[in-house]
Order: structure tokens, then sequence, then C-alpha cells
């Protein structure tokens, strides 16, 4: 195992909000870890900073050993909580340019997992349902071989009979030795799958533990945790 | 670069080629409708058609920096962005790559307008039997050797005003850039794409204004005055260009 993500006093401000107030992480690789927060806490904001959306931000951020920039990018698979394809873009065409800028695109598991989701090639994307286009764009994120998977509300759309199917395409799909952070409101049909557990709460992190030793140190499941820690 | 030129090329390919097809289509059409629709005797809709010729001609320029806004605000700002502004290459590859299509369309645009311009008279001609088949022939004849000679034998013509086309395209599609990307920024929250109008035309503005003031003197030779000229473009382009790609390095929000 060694650090892929280092974040030391990480501060953000939109004008005169601060929405991270020095968030310090190290994520090791090998864990799936839940980026946990109402909305507002930050989540969105720190994985927009790890993406490189967001550049203007104080602290210092190493990915695996290198601040952000190209090699971030190569090395990052990120599903953000919207679809980003272009009106004209048919699923082949997504196809080409994933395998076109990406080394580490799998072609043929990408074509596996959309014969698996009942999406055909050539279709295109503006025709799809928003819970298919979700589902599409997971595919084409799950396809890489990447070391950090960054997955933004990956269930947030879709119906509870395709949640399990998702998290069994997360969970079969990426390497042993990668890390995959994953932001979601929904815990309760998640938390099964987590490592660690990152708690943001008004920009700043209020937990990072392992998720089985919370569970048994507050006799209780991080759903739980979760509402008694934000309670209104 | 090449992978990600081709991607810009057929990003863009849509609303480029939509304005080149109903320009032309219209060019096409006009001499038509003027010849049916002359009114001579109506001084208000004889001079609709006669600026038909200019409408024509401002439209296609308006459809093309509309294409080049919409373009790079899409791609580079909207939800596309999360795509685009994540692939892994750098912020100077990114602009780049932009720049060199856009102006490859621009390029395009400029011949499709001579194409347009030159079916729409060939037309008006035919129709009001100005014109003959075989005179067509000869006027073509004699443009392509004026075109073959231009290209020969007034070289430093030709060189001045591939620079002065080049510097013009750069620093339009440069000041585009920056102003849109300027306003992407933490210092400013709302109105983003206004605001980067604004600061567009108002660039535009100041730099025409101090150009007039810089290229007007007649104690200097007027090929010289034209290629400063130019290099004042080119270099205030190329500046707005990684100006462009210093704010997308450091200072770059999206939403």
């Amino acid at each position: 195992m060694n650090d892929l993500i280092q974040i030391q006093n990480l501060n953000k401000s939109y004008g005169k909000k601060q929405v991270l107030r020095n968030v310090n992480l190290t994520l090791t690789s090998g864990k799936i870890v839940g980026l946990l927060g109402p909305n507002g806490s930050g989540k969105t904001t720190l994985i927009k900073i790890l993406n490189g959306l967001l550049k203007d931000y104080q602290g210092h951020i190493l990915i695996d050993g290198q601040p952000i920039g190209v090699h971030s990018k190569e090395i990052i698979s990120y599903l953000p909580d919207e679809p980003y394809f272009e009106n004209w873009m048919t699923t082949s065409d997504a196809l080409h340019l994933f395998s076109d800028m990406y080394k580490d695109f799998d072609l043929n598991k990408a074509l596996s997992l959309m014969e698996r989701m009942d999406i055909e090639k050539k279709i295109k994307i503006k025709e799809l349902s928003k819970g298919m286009k979700e589902k599409f764009q997971l595919a084409l994120v799950m396809s890489r071989k990447a070391k950090i998977y960054i997955l933004d509300e990956p269930i947030g759309g879709v119906d509870p009979a395709a949640r399990d199917f998702i998290l069994d395409i997360i969970l079969n799909n990426y390497d042993q030795d990668a890390i995959v952070i994953l932001s979601t409101h929904l815990i309760a049909d998640i938390e099964r799958i987590f490592d660690e557990v990152i708690f943001l709460k008004n920009g700043g992190v209020v937990l990072h533990e392992d998720s089985e030793e919370l569970r048994v140190a507050r006799q209780s499941s991080i759903d739980a945790i979760f509402r008694e820690e934000f309670k209104c | 670069m090449l992978k990600l030129m081709k991607y810009e090329f057929i990003h863009s390919m849509r609303t480029f080629l939509i304005s080149y097809v109903v320009f032309l289509a219209m060019c096409v059409i006009y001499p038509f409708l003027a010849d049916k629709f002359f009114f001579p005797n109506i001084p208000f809709l004889y001079m609709f058609f006669n600026l038909g010729f200019i409408l024509l001609v401002i439209g296609i320029i308006i459809a093309l920096f509309v294409s080049l806004f919409i373009n790079f605000h899409h791609s580079m700002f909207k939800k596309p962005a999360y795509l685009t502004l994540t692939l892994p290459v750098s912020s100077t590859q990114l602009v780049l790559s932009k720049v060199i299509m856009s102006i490859v369309w621009l390029i395009i645009g400029i011949f499709v307008l001579m194409i347009g311009l030159f079916i729409m008279t060939m037309i008006t001609s035919f129709i009001n039997d100005v014109i003959t088949i075989s005179e067509l022939f000869d006027t073509l004849k004699e443009m392509l050797g004026s075109v073959i000679h231009y290209f020969i034998y007034d070289s430093k013509d030709f060189f001045k005003d591939i620079l002065a086309m080049m510097s013009g395209l750069i620093f339009m599609i440069g000041s585009i850039y920056f102003a849109l990307t300027s306003a992407h920024t933490k210092w400013l929250r709302k109105h983003r794409l206004i605001f980067g109008i604004i600061l567009y035309i108002t660039i535009d503005i100041i730099v025409a204004y101090i150009g007039s003031d810089l290229f007007t003197s007649s104690a200097i030779n007027s090929d010289i005055l034209a290629i400063l000229q130019s290099l004042y473009y080119l270099s205030l382009g190329s500046f707005m260009i990684f100006g462009t790609i210093y704010i997308f390095d450091h200072y770059i929000e999206i939403d």
C-alpha cells in the first residue's frame, strides 16, 4: 500500500464563504473510501479540486507523489454527478474518444459492460434515459485501469433496483491496488463496501476512520453514525 | 495533440458547417428572390433587396463569431468541461488545439465567403443575361491567372496579406478565449458569459483605438506600417492565448 493522495492544509473559499477548511487527508491504495457529508459540506468542491476543475485554492495536494496535472489526470478515472457528453455524441463516439485519449481504457471491457446494461452501440447518448446515461458513463469510467477512481454520487440518479447492479459493477471492475473514492448521500445502500469513511462537515474533516473499526467502536452502522453526527 | 485536434474538429464541425451550408444556400436562392421581387418603384423594398448582399456577408460573419463563442464556452465551461478538462493533456495542448482548429474553420469560412459571393454574382449575371457560359469560363480563367500571378510574382504582397490575415485571426480567437476564460475565475460568480462578451468588446475597442493611433504615421513606408500592424495584432493575440493557458493552470473555476 502506498499513499496515492496527500492533502495538506487545504482551504477553499467562494467569495466570503469558506467551503473547505484546513483539510488534511492521506489516502492509500487498495481501499474503497466513502466521502460522506450533507449538501454543502464541501464534497463536490474537494472532488473538483482533485480533478483539476478548480485551480485556485490554498494548501498542498500530491497525487501519486506529483502535483495535480497531466499525470494525475492520467491515473484518475472520474465520474461526475451528471452526464458530461455532448448532444451530438453516440455511444460509439464516446467509446472512440476514451480509446483515443486514455491509454488505460479497455474497450472490450466497456463493450461487455454495455452489453450487460443493454446499451446499444451507435445510439445517440441524448436519446438514453437519465439512468441509462449514468450507467453508460459508469461503464466507461470503470473500464479504465486507473489507480484512482473518483465517483461522485454514482447511485444518486438510479432506482433502488439498479443500485445493487451499479455497486456490483464498481466492486468487480476496479484494480485491487487502486483507490476508489465514492461520494454519496445514500449511505445505507452502500456502506457495506466501504473500507474507510470520511465525514465532511462545513468544509472540515470531522472523522476519517476505518469503517469496520468505527462500526465496532460505536456499535452502530455507518448510516446511524452519520445521522447522529449530522443531526439537525 | 493530433487526437485532440481531431476531436475539436468533430466537435466544432456542426456549428460551422451549418453556418456555411445556410450561407451557400442563401447565395444560390437570393438572386432568384431578388429577380422575382425586384421593386425599383418601391424604394424601401428595392433597398431591402439590394442590402441582401451585405446582409448575407454580415450574417455569416456574425454566425462565425457566435460559433467561436459557443464552441469554446460550451466545451470548456459547461458540463462537457468535466470531460474536456479531465483529459490527460496539458492546458497548453488543450487551448492550442482549439486555436488551431478555429483558425482552420475561419480560413475555410473565408473561402466559403468568396465562393458564395462568386456563385451569387454568376447566378445574378445569368438571370439578367449579362454573361454567357463561354464568358463565364473566360472570367474563371482570368481569375485563376490573377491568383497564380499573385502567388508567384507578388510574393511580397502575398506574404504581407497572409501575415495580416493570420495575425487578425489569432488576435480575434485569442481575445475571445481570454475574455471568456477571465470570466470563469473566483472574482466573478454570476453572469459570466455576459461579462466575457463585454470584456471581449472592451479589449477589441481598446486595441483598435491604440492600433489606429500607432499605425497612421505617413512618415513610414506603408508596407512596413502594414507589417508592424500585423505584428502588433500577432503579439497581442499570442499574449492572450498564453494568458488563457495561464488562467486555466492557476485560476479556473468550473461550476
